[in-house]
C-alpha cells in the first residue's frame, strides 16, 4: 500500500502547490496505524508531520520535473535506508570491538555493558513515547516488550513463547533481526554473540523499572539456527531505588 | 615537581587516548559511509562533476542520514568545501552554546568518517575535519586530495 502511494507523481486531487495542510488521510495506509499525511511544499526539502509507522515524511523536489512534489515515504525506501545506517553502524562497532579485544568473551561482555548503558536511558524515552502504564505481572511486561518496545525501536514484533511453568521465564522469537542484515560470522568468531547489545538493553531498561532480569541468546540465525531466540528470566523485584548506575 | 610532571603525563596520556578514540570512531564512520553510499546511489544517475557529488552529499545523503539538509555549502572551487549544519542532529541534545564544546569532537568524528567514506566510494579521496564554535551548529571541511 505504502509503496504504491509513493510512486504517485502528482499530488492527490484537491491539493495545490503551496498547501501546507495534509489532505490525504489514512485510507491508503490500511496496514499501518495512525494517519498518513502528505504535505505539498513550495520549494526545497522539508519534513511533513508524523506519517505512518511513526516516522516522518519528507517531500522531495524532483530535479527534472520542477513543480511536482513527490512524497518520499520512509516506509518504502528511507526507513530501509535509515535501518541500513543502523545495521552498518552496529556492524562497524562490533568489528572495532573485535579488533580491540582479543577474545570473543570480552567482546560479548562489552556489548552487554554498552547495551546496559543504553537501556537505562532508553527506558525513559520509551515510557515518554509509548505512554504505557505500569505492568502488573511478568506476562504483561513480556507483551509490552515484544509488541511495543521492539516495534518502536527495531520495527519488528517478536513472538513470545515457551513460558516456564512458574511464569518467570519466556522466550522472544525474532524471525528477522535487523542488526544482522548483511552479516556473516567468520569461523574464528564462533563464540561471539553478535547481537548481545540487545540483551544488555533489555537488562538495563528493566532494571530501571525495578525488575532484575537475565537475558541471553539461546538461538541465533547467524550461527545456523532457524530463528533468533532470546530467553528472558525474571530474577527478582528490585525494592530499593538504585541510582541509575553506569558500569 | 614530581606532582606537576605526573599530572602533565596524565594529561598527555589522556590526550593520546582521546586522539586514538577519535581515529577509531572516524574509521568506523568511514566503513559505514562506504556501505551507505553504495546503497543510496544504486539507482541514481551518474554525477556530472565533483560539485554535483558534494551537492548530493549535502542534500540527499544528509537528508537520509540526518533528516535535514546541509544549510550552507561553500567552496573555493579548488578542492575545499565547507558544509555548514546549523542544527546538527547529534549535537542538539547536548548543548545550545558553548557548554561541553571540548567534547564535541568525539561526537563529530563518526560523521567526518561517514562523509569521507561516502566520497571514497564515489571515487573521491579526501580529508574531512569538523569544527564547532557554538553548538549545535558545526562545519565540516572537506579537502579533496588530488591523486
Amino acid at each position: 500500500m505504502i509503496q504504491d502511494y509513493c510512486k504517485l507523481r502528482t499530488p492527490p486531487s484537491g491539493h495545490k502547490p503551496g498547501d501546507k495542510e495534509p489532505c490525504y488521510k489514512s485510507s491508503l495506509c490500511a496496514e499501518h496505524s495512525g494517519s498518513c499525511s502528505w504535505a505539498a511544499l513550495r520549494g526545497g526539502v522539508t519534513s511533513g508531520t508524523v506519517g505512518c509507522c511513526g516516522s516522518a515524511f519528507i517531500a522531495r523536489e524532483l530535479p527534472s520535473s520542477a513543480g511536482l512534489r513527490v512524497p518520499w515515504c520512509p516506509a518504502a525506501s528511507c526507513a530501509g535506508a535509515s535501518s541500513e545506517l543502523f545495521t552498518l553502524t552496529y556492524g562497524a562497532l562490533v568489528t572495532q570491538l573485535c579488533k580491540d579485544y582479543e577474545n570473543d568473551e570480552d567482546v560479548n561482555k562489552q556489548l552487554d555493558k554498552m547495551g546496559y548503558n543504553i537501556g537505562v536511558r532508553l527506558i525513559e524515552d520509551f515510557l515518554a513515547r509509548s505512554n504505557v502504564g505500569r505492568c502488573h505481572d511478568f506476562r504483561e511486561t513480556a507483551d509490552v516488550i515484544a509488541k511495543v518496545a521492539f516495534k518502536m525501536y527495531l520495527g519488528i514484533t517478536p513472538s513470545i513463547t515457551n513460558w516456564s511453568p512458574a511464569g518467570d521465564e519466556f522466550s522472544l522469537i525474532l524471525e528477522n533481526n535487523p542488526l544482522v542484515d548483511f552479516v556473516e560470522l567468520p569461523d574464528n568468531h564462533s563464540s561471539l554473540i553478535y547481537s548481545n547489545l540487545l540483551c544488555g538493553v533489555l537488562r538495563g531498561a528493566l532494571e530501571m523499572v525495578q525488575m532484575a532480569v537475565e537475558a541471553k541468546f539461546v538461538q541465533d540465525t547467524l550461527k545456523g539456527d532457524g530463528v533468533t531466540e532470546i530467553r528472558m528470566r525474571f530474577i527478582r523485584r528490585i525494592e530499593d531505588n538504585l541510582p541509575a548506575g553506569e558500569e | 615537581m614530581p606532582r606537576v610532571s605526573s599530572r602533565s603525563v596524565d594529561k598527555l596520556v589522556h590526550l593520546q587516548e582521546n586522539g586514538r578514540c577519535i581515529t577509531k570512531l572516524e574509521n568506523m564512520g568511514f566503513r559505514v559511509g562506504q556501505g551507505l553510499i553504495e546503497r543510496f546511489t544504486k539507482d541514481t544517475a551518474r554525477f556530472k562533476d565533483e560539485l554535483d557529488i558534494m551537492k548530493f552529499i549535502c542534500k540527499d545523503f544528509w537528508t537520509t542520514v540526518f533528516k535535514k539538509q546541509i544549510d550552507n555549502l561553500r567552496t573555493n572551487h579548488q578542492g575545499i568545501y565547507v558544509l555548514q549544519d546549523n542544527k546538527f542532529r547529534l549535537l542538539t541534545q547536548m548543548s545550545a552554546g558553548k557548554q561541553y564544546l571540548e567534547h564535541a569532537s568525539k561526537y563529530l568524528a563518526f560523521t567526518c568518517g561517514l562523509i569521507r567514506g561516502g566520497l571514497s566510494n564515489l571515487g573521491i579521496k579526501s580529508i574531512v575535519t569538523a569544527e564547532v564554535s557554538s553548538m549545535p551548529a558545526c562545519k565540516f571541511q572537506v579537502m579533496i586530495q588530488k591523486l
